[in-house]
């Protein structure tokens, strides 16, 4: 019998690629890759955000058509389309809301719960920025007790704390605008780079005790701090792997493509593994060049250090470093350089692991390497998405209308969607 | 099953020229059989002349400096030290702790003494690094040298220990012979040496070693010195307090002032089979009469087949910076801080010739290179896209 399929498609716009995938949500909730398509970004992102629209297009219609042929012709069924954003422009803020809880007997009910995160978020924003995602961190029960889910609880007050990322609305748009250009009418939902990989590659165990994930790309470098299944923090920094083979360029004299090659081949790596002294390089006039290890080292280590200090600084700044005890996790291109997660752990001084899809399953795979984690997590939070609009359409009229959430069309709720721990990351 | 009785193997090397000269006069000493000596230099000639047997000394780097030595030249001392990285593992190999010496402001010692570091550091060794600050007569631009291959240290050693050579000289007369006051000065630092191995080497009678040593230097940035004296039965009645008025006296400590003034302070005395609960309880006792209440005092006793008839008292004293400043953060700042508290005469004088100095340029092209035509990004007034070692200033070697 024909059966409605739940297609659920992901892109990401990388510094280094751009990178489709197709998914299908299976019976047992699980998320199945039918469709995977990939096309080198050659410089048309250029610190996370697209700096080449006509070049970007291209290279994003020949990823979707790669995609779209890999999934037998599936991507225009999708349910969801999901982007990953990223840039520096992109910001974040904890907001609180609070409700008395007037009922006769003090019971905490959805509609509660609902008004709580809806007055957390009346804090405007400056002119010119949007909000992308929003998550509920935690809830206060009469200002002392701290609970994941206040449903059903007995209180007086209830207070909701909710994490929300806003960006620059021009910047934002650009995302939007490039996929209507590649030929998607639905709607499209975007998804912070950084919330994209806490779905993609975390245990729920560490999302449950605390674990500050970076995501170090090419172009950009996410942190999150996750604690008790809610965001605390986040962050963009522009700053990738790119700068660290543009500094290598500068302070060596060496061409960027060269550097770019050492440091993606192992060569560097490989190197330092061997103890040796110099690394030799034969130049474009053919002369044979010595330059010692040390000086990479010592240009690689600088920048990176001072990368994870900022985190460091930031993360710090709010106080947030006790709710960490499952320690970090490196994501992105760059966890697949050694050092980076060396150096991670040295200024963090806490255990770090290298952070990978690991639960990909389908007709594609080959997706267990740090650079998909961003994309991988995509597709995820589009299917959790798809899942939730599918079990509120399906509790029909009456559903909705216990849900105080009544009256709300379809396309409102998905704007609203992120809310409320109807997403459970 | 955890191995508990096993031998302190400690390595001593002695890099770069008065590092040689130290070792050599350490070796000479009758107490430090136990250790095993080395001493490296790129400088044949200053090996040649060390007493130290054929075995114990390694020419570094013949085959580029040709034993000529490195003229001054950090940059000449971290190549050659780069190009001996296997041969540093093999001569580290085993060893339980590193105590490496050297003259900070020469080449090959403050150009090698961090590839040493991040040799140990790989093997896992353990290391505390003595070294020695040049003469303020020796000019200003010997102790930038010195400076920048401390802010090199810092982050890759266990523990650092800067004893300023100045100090050496304070307690001597001016119509002291030139030859017998260097010597004197090597024999203070290999004294030192020996007193910090012992602090750090297995306490079997009260304990305190190098995890002590390097927590309390740790938390803060900190200033230290360094006294041992030793006193054996035939000097004189009371050795022990001999030993302990020897250590007072010693120059590296700075007067006894600065036992009092000190934040923490490290005591150790080791002694021969012979040593008795009383001489150990004496000597603490006096000792702690010159240390300030406020101090918090670490002690540690030890006894050594090799003192037997003689007592050794060690003190390091530790002053923290008084500007509170987080850890790990600007720690190469604070080290400045030090060498001013040390030598104030010296840092007078520096001071007011600056005034006439011309700044130093920075020789490096400051540019963005790839990001030329992007949005700037700026941290705490720093533009991230130039790279990170440009704007520390740091010099980077392209090879040749």
């Amino acid at each position: 019998m024909f059966q409605q399929r739940d297609i659920v498609t992901a892109i990401e716009i990388g510094t280094s690629k751009i990178c489709v995938l197709v998914g299908e949500s299976t019976q047992d909730g699980k998320i199945s890759v039918i469709g995977h398509g990939e096309a080198p970004s050659v410089n048309t992102v250029v610190k996370g955000e697209i700096a080449d629209m006509d070049t970007a297009l291209e290279q994003l219609t020949s990823a979707i058509e790669a995609a779209d042929a890999s999934s037998g012709r599936e991507i225009s069924n999708s349910n969801i389309i999901a982007v990953a954003v990223t840039g520096s422009s992109i910001q974040a803020y904890q907001g609180t809301g609070t409700v008395f809880v007037n009922s006769e007997d003090h019971r905490i009910t959805e509609s509660e719960m609902n008004e709580a995160l809806q007055n957390a978020q009346v804090k405007p924003l400056p002119f010119g920025q949007t909000i992308i995602n929003t998550f509920d961190s935690y809830y206060l029960l009469d200002g002392n007790r701290r609970v994941r889910n206040p449903f059903d609880q007995t209180a007086d007050k209830l207070e909701a704390f909710i994490h929300v990322i806003h960006g620059d609305t021009n910047r934002i748009e650009n995302f939007r605008s490039i996929m209507r250009d590649a030929g998607f009418e639905h709607e499209i939902t975007p998804v912070f780079s950084g919330i994209a990989s806490v779905y993609g590659i975390l245990t729920d165990e560490e999302k449950e005790h605390g674990v500050l994930l970076v995501d170090m790309g090419a172009g950009t470098c996410e942190y999150m701090a996750v604690f008790n299944m809610g965001i605390l923090a986040s962050g963009v920094l522009p700053i990738g792997f790119e700068h660290v083979a543009n500094d290598l360029s500068l302070g060596l004299d060496l061409h960027i493509s060269v550097c770019r090659k050492m440091l993606i081949d192992g060569t560097i790596a490989r190197h330092v593994q061997e103890r040796q002294g110099f690394l030799e390089l034969r130049t474009s006039a053919g002369n044979l060049r010595k330059i010692p290890l040390s000086s990479f080292e010592k240009i690689i280590d600088l920048r990176l250090r001072e990368v994870f200090q900022i985190i460091h600084k930031n993360i710090s700044d709010q106080g947030i470093f006790r709710n960490l005890s499952s320690g970090g996790v490196l994501t992105g291109g760059a966890a697949l350089f050694p050092r980076t997660a060396e150096i991670f752990k040295s200024v963090f001084e806490f255990p770090v692991r290298v952070g990978q899809p690991f639960d990909a399953s389908g007709a594609v795979t080959g997706l267990e390497n740090p650079r998909y984690s961003t994309v991988w997590g995509v597709l995820k939070f589009g299917e959790e998405l798809n899942r939730i609009i599918n079990s509120r359409r399906k509790r029909g009229m009456v559903g909705a209308f216990i849900d105080g959430f009544d009256g709300l069309a379809d396309l409102v709720w998905r704007t609203l969607s992120n809310l409320k721990h109807s997403i459970t990351i | 099953m955890i191995e508990t009785g096993k031998q302190k193997h400690v390595k001593v090397i002695g890099i770069g020229n008065s590092g040689v000269k130290i070792a050599s006069r350490l070796y000479g000493l009758e107490m430090a059989g136990r250790l095993n000596i080395t001493a490296l230099d790129t400088d044949g000639l200053s090996l040649e002349q060390s007493s130290l047997p054929n075995d114990k000394k390694l020419l570094l780097d013949g085959g580029w400096r040709k034993g000529k030595g490195c003229g001054g030249d950090v940059l000449k001392g971290q190549r050659s030290m780069a190009r001996e990285r296997g041969g540093i593992e093999k001569l580290l190999d085993g060893a339980s702790l590193l105590i490496l010496t050297g003259g900070l402001g020469g080449g090959t010692a403050t150009g090698g003494a961090p590839a040493f570091a991040g040799v140990a550091k790989k093997m896992e060794i353990p290391t505390i690094f003595v070294m020695t600050m040049p003469f303020s007569l020796e000019g200003h631009s010997k102790r930038k040298i010195a400076e920048d291959g401390i802010r090199e240290l810092l982050p890759v050693v266990d523990v650092l220990l800067c004893l300023p050579n100045d100090l050496l000289f304070s307690t001597l007369p001016a119509d002291t012979l030139v030859t017998d006051a260097f010597k004197n000065a090597d024999l203070e630092v290999a004294r030192a040496i020996l007193g910090v191995s012992e602090l750090v080497s297995v306490g079997n009678l009260l304990p305190a070693d190098l995890a002590d040593l390097s927590s309390v230097l740790n938390q803060k940035k900190s200033v230290c010195s360094i006294g041992v004296g030793v006193a054996a039965s035939s000097d004189g009645l009371n050795r022990c307090h001999l030993a302990l008025e020897r250590m007072l006296d010693s120059p590296l400590l700075g007067g006894v002032t600065k036992l009092k003034e000190a934040d923490a302070v490290f005591l150790s005395l080791t002694g021969g089979p012979d040593l008795s609960i009383g001489d150990t309880k004496k000597t603490f006792d006096a000792a702690i009469k010159f240390i300030g209440n406020e101090t918090k005092v670490i002690i540690g006793a030890n006894t050594d087949q090799t003192y037997s008839d003689m007592v050794q008292v060690t003190a390091i004293t530790v002053n923290f910076d008084k500007q509170e400043k987080k850890p790990g953060v600007s720690k190469s700042d604070s080290f400045l801080a030090e060498t001013r508290v040390v030598d104030w005469k010296s840092d007078e004088k520096s001071v007011s010739s600056t005034g006439f100095e011309q700044g130093e340029l920075p020789l490096q092209n400051i540019s963005r290179g790839i990001f030329l035509n992007t949005t700037q990004v700026a941290y705490d007034g720093e533009d991230l896209d130039i790279p990170t070692f440009q704007r520390r200033m740091v010099i980077v070697d392209k090879g040749e």
